[in-house]
């Protein structure tokens, strides 16, 4: 255990203050005042007009106020900040504020939605679909919906700003740094140097501290510069469950032309998702999901159509794998769908259609690199004796049809599989914009010292780049050595997200190795290194066209899930997840296995049990503390392959488990139950039905 | 009130009102950092501490009701041989954690190696159901306990198992 690593509610300051929000009781309408109790010695309530600098986060095009100030746009949107010594007294105080409001109708829905809703939109077409939709043999439709999801990261969302003679010191826990500094220094309205930015531990954040920090960091940051003093504000568990940002619901409608021989001919899909009242991603959510809605398979002719739709809940945010992994769900129950439709074996009918090396992708780009589909899908078919399992289970399912109790004689098995990718780095225009660095100092003593803003959500991921360090200059790995984080003393490394702290941190660490090692006896110590990274993907790359190369790096992924049913209550057991995954070059066997099996947990969890539900555009208090989290003991066996890796570039895998796993557990739960579903979190009661249905 | 009780070894008195938890004495009054306070409501299990022998969530046990007791947190912890089994066995597995759940991990993992000290996966892994985290990776989680588990036999007994 190590008592280094301190928490936001582990720090304080002498004098420090605690601050609390005022939130809105109302999910659409006019914010006409605030009646405070008489505000006891030494407390303060603080309103949008005091706020010094811009009232508004800025971030990737998009912008949201730090504190509504006239329209108010969700149930428990900041609308104040309570401020004073004592953290309870704060609280009651927040609570005990009476908001005056004028109330308009809120829109909740988002499937059906009007133009106003309409935060972005992508349309795109490759070839001539409606004339292979004439000449299809069959067509095959389906709708998938996919639920919110949680992040349920280690401490809940907080921030603690002081000051350091003319700075402000911001401590809080966030995935990107500058990001924080950035938006606190507008809302200021002071130059970014004068704010220092000193992330404090993190924990598995699953994408959740990518933004929203940057809000909570100007929040204290106000409250701090108004009553000059210290000020702490830290969400409680269940604030920070029902306001903080979600996975987002998305519902996804395919629609494909088939010919005779089950040929994938055309696809028209639309995507729709929700992204509450506002999401800095919406750009990247959609992006994401217009690519993946067409899976990784080719297929000649292509309609898209992807709605990021504004309502009036709480915002939805980036969730591990960001919008990728609702859409391959969909397009892997999509295809499952077709094979049954056309009498084909769903394996058979993948590996036909599979992307491979020339193969071009949805949006024109032809793929680069050798994609192992056939490998991938033969290693993990292999490992889980799917073929003699999908076969006996399909078997099972023929005979119980029509048979009275037929469930009564055991329980019911089934089967599945999926393929999927994740796309490394970030896709829309402004997100990745600025150039990112990473600075490295051979010292005279021999040491070395590494300088990054990259958050380490792990300590293993510090420990490989100091031994990646350490290898490449022929140095002990105890001469290695992270400079502290805070933002005066290390360059901006940019966002510590989809994998970029092995795809491109680790990448500039090796290339300052490298440099310094060619320097290294020809200048004199101390010698520094500074090499950057600048996404070349915005030349390549057209997402309101979807044209282009969306990513520099895929990795790819098959894995089969095996489950089983029990006919008396109808929970679905996973008895089995096989992964079979082409990462690049694996840098840590042990810490890649490790990130893959937590994954699986996770995506299971979001696949059968953890259940985020808005009741009146709002979360419940007592739901969202009693959240279904995947618990250790229901972790299945997982077996995993890095055989067919088929690069030496370290590539990201931590989001393939959400993009793979869940599409197979619906599979092996529909050939359980003997009906498609289309649709998780998938329950008890949902199966119950499938069964009647059958 | 004045309550009185034993916190990891030493007999300690604190003033605490009715509406106070445990936690927040041990936070506050003795700023032991170990247990962290998250959901409040006994649903997480970070704020877990061993009191008279059993694994509890501190942050649903009256202050006043540990008078007479004896508490452990995982400062205390640190100060014991049982816990130098546990870090043997999870370093050896390379079990990574969070650092949030940390604590409640490491004393979960005493309060079921007190309890079966040749404990099965199974044992194993529903010990940790109370620990709400989505930091570890169970497999890994289940060899580092079985590992202390080992680890502790040796100290003891003087062989393996």
């Amino acid at each position: 255990m190590n008592e280094d690593r301190r928490f936001l509610e582990d720090l304080s300051e002498p004098l420090m203050l605690h601050a609390a929000l005022v939130r809105s009781p109302c999910a659409h309408g006019e914010l006409l005042g605030i009646d405070a109790p008489r505000l006891p010695h030494s407390y303060a309530l603080i309103k949008a007009g005091d706020i010094p600098g811009k009232n508004r986060l800025d971030a990737f095009g998009r912008a949201m106020p730090v504190l509504a100030d006239d329209e108010l746009s969700y149930k428990g949107e900041a609308i104040a900040i309570a401020v004073g010594p004592d953290r309870f007294a704060v609280e009651k105080l927040a609570g005990d504020c009476v908001v005056r409001f004028r109330e308009d109708t809120p829109v909740f829905a988002y499937e059906k939605f009007s133009s106003d809703q309409l935060e972005a939109k992508r349309t795109a077409v490759v070839g001539d679909p409606d004339a292979a939709f004439e000449s299809a043999a069959h067509i095959v439709e389906g709708v998938y919906r996919t639920g919110r999801q949680e992040h349920w990261y280690a401490e809940p969302h907080g921030a603690l700003a002081r000051f350091a003679y003319d700075k402000l010191e911001i401590s809080v826990a966030t995935q990107w740094p500058f990001h924080v500094r950035r938006t606190v220094a507008s809302v200021l309205g002071v130059k970014p140097e004068d704010v220092v930015v000193l992330p404090c531990e993190i924990g598995t954040h699953l994408d959740g501290k990518l933004w929203y920090p940057s809000l909570v960091a100007a929040f204290a940051a106000v409250a701090a510069v108004v009553s000059k003093r210290p000020v702490r504000i830290l969400f409680t568990r269940g604030e920070d469950a029902r306001f903080s940002p979600k996975r987002p619901a998305v519902t996804i409608r395919h629609r494909a032309a088939v010919g005779p021989m089950g040929e994938l001919i055309a696809l028209e899909s639309r995507a729709v998702v929700d992204i509450g009242a506002a999401s800095p991603f919406a750009e990247e959510i959609i992006d994401r999901l217009c690519l993946g809605s067409f899976g990784a398979y080719r297929c000649p002719h292509i309609r898209v159509e992807g709605f990021a739709v504004r309502t009036n809940t709480p915002p939805a945010g980036p969730f591990a794998g960001f919008g990728l992994a609702q859409a391959f769900f969909a397009i892997e129950r999509h295809a499952d769908r077709i094979a049954e439709t056309v009498g084909a074996d769903p394996v058979e009918w993948r590996q036909s259609h599979a992307l491979g090396k020339s193969d071009r992708l949805a949006s024109g780009a032809l793929l680069k690199e050798n994609v192992p589909s056939a490998e991938l899908m033969d290693s993990v078919i292999t490992m889980s004796d799917y073929r003699r399992k999908w076969s006996s289970y399909e078997l099972m399912r023929h005979s119980r049809a029509g048979k009275e109790g037929r469930r009564k004689d055991g329980p019911l098995r089934g089967i599945g599989i999926s393929f999927a990718y994740q796309g490394n780095g970030f896709l829309s225009t402004g997100t990745e914009s600025g150039s990112y660095s990473v600075e490295t100092t051979l010292e005279k003593d021999g040491t070395l010292e590494i300088r990054t803003s990259a958050v380490c959500g792990s300590r293993e991921t510090a420990a490989l780049w100091r031994r990646t360090a350490s290898e490449l200059l022929a140095l002990d790995d105890e001469a290695v050595r992270l400079a502290p984080n805070r933002t005066d003393a290390v360059p901006d490394s940019g966002p510590s997200s989809l994998s970029r702290n092995v795809t491109v941190v680790t990448k500039l660490i090796e290339r300052c190795c490298a440099a310094i090692r060619k320097q290294r006896f020809r200048d004199p110590l101390p010698i520094t290194v500074k090499r950057s990274y600048r996404s070349p993907k915005s030349a390549e790359w057209d997402g309101i066209r979807m044209e282009g190369l969306p990513f520099s790096l895929f990795s790819w992924a098959a894995a089969v899930v095996e489950v089983e049913i029990d006919p008396v209550d109808y929970e679905p057991k996973v008895r089995g997840v096989w992964l079979s995954v082409d990462g690049g070059r694996i840098l840590s066997d042990r810490k890649a296995r490790s990130s893959l099996t937590t994954g699986v947990l996770h995506s299971i969890g979001w696949a059968t049990r953890e259940r985020a539900v808005l009741s009146d555009g709002a979360y419940d208090l007592q739901e969202m503390l009693s959240y279904d989290l995947a618990v250790p003991s229901e972790a299945p066996p997982v077996r995993i392959d890095f055989t067919w890796n088929d690069s030496s570039v370290p590539k990201g895998i931590g989001e393939l488990p959400f993009s793979c796993v869940p599409a197979a557990l619906v599979q092996a739960v529909s050939q359980a139950a003997g009906r498609g579903l289309g649709e998780i979190p998938i329950d008890a009661a949902a199966i119950r039905d499938a069964l009647e249905e059958e | 009130m004045t309550v009185g009780f034993i916190l990891n070894g030493e007999d300690v008195v604190v003033q605490a009102g009715a509406d106070r938890r445990l936690l927040d004495i041990l936070r506050d009054t003795f700023k032991l950092f170990g247990s962290k306070a998250s959901c409040r409501v006994g649903r997480c299990g970070s704020c877990s501490v061993i009191l008279n022998g059993k694994l509890v969530p501190s942050c649903l046990i009256p202050a006043f009701s540990v008078r007479g007791g004896e508490v452990i947190t995982i400062e205390g912890f640190m100060q014991t041989d049982e816990y130098l089994d546990i870090a043997a066995g999870f370093a050896r597995s390379g079990v990574e954690m969070c650092g949030f759940c940390e604590s409640a991990k490491i004393l979960a993992t005493e309060a079921l190696l007190d309890k079966s000290p040749r404990p099965t996966r199974e044992e194993i892994l529903s010990a940790f159901d109370g620990v709400l985290c989505r930091c570890t990776d169970p497999r890994t989680l289940a060899e580092g306990v079985a590992a202390a588990s080992d680890a502790r036999q040796r100290r003891l007994y003087g062989r393996a198992p």
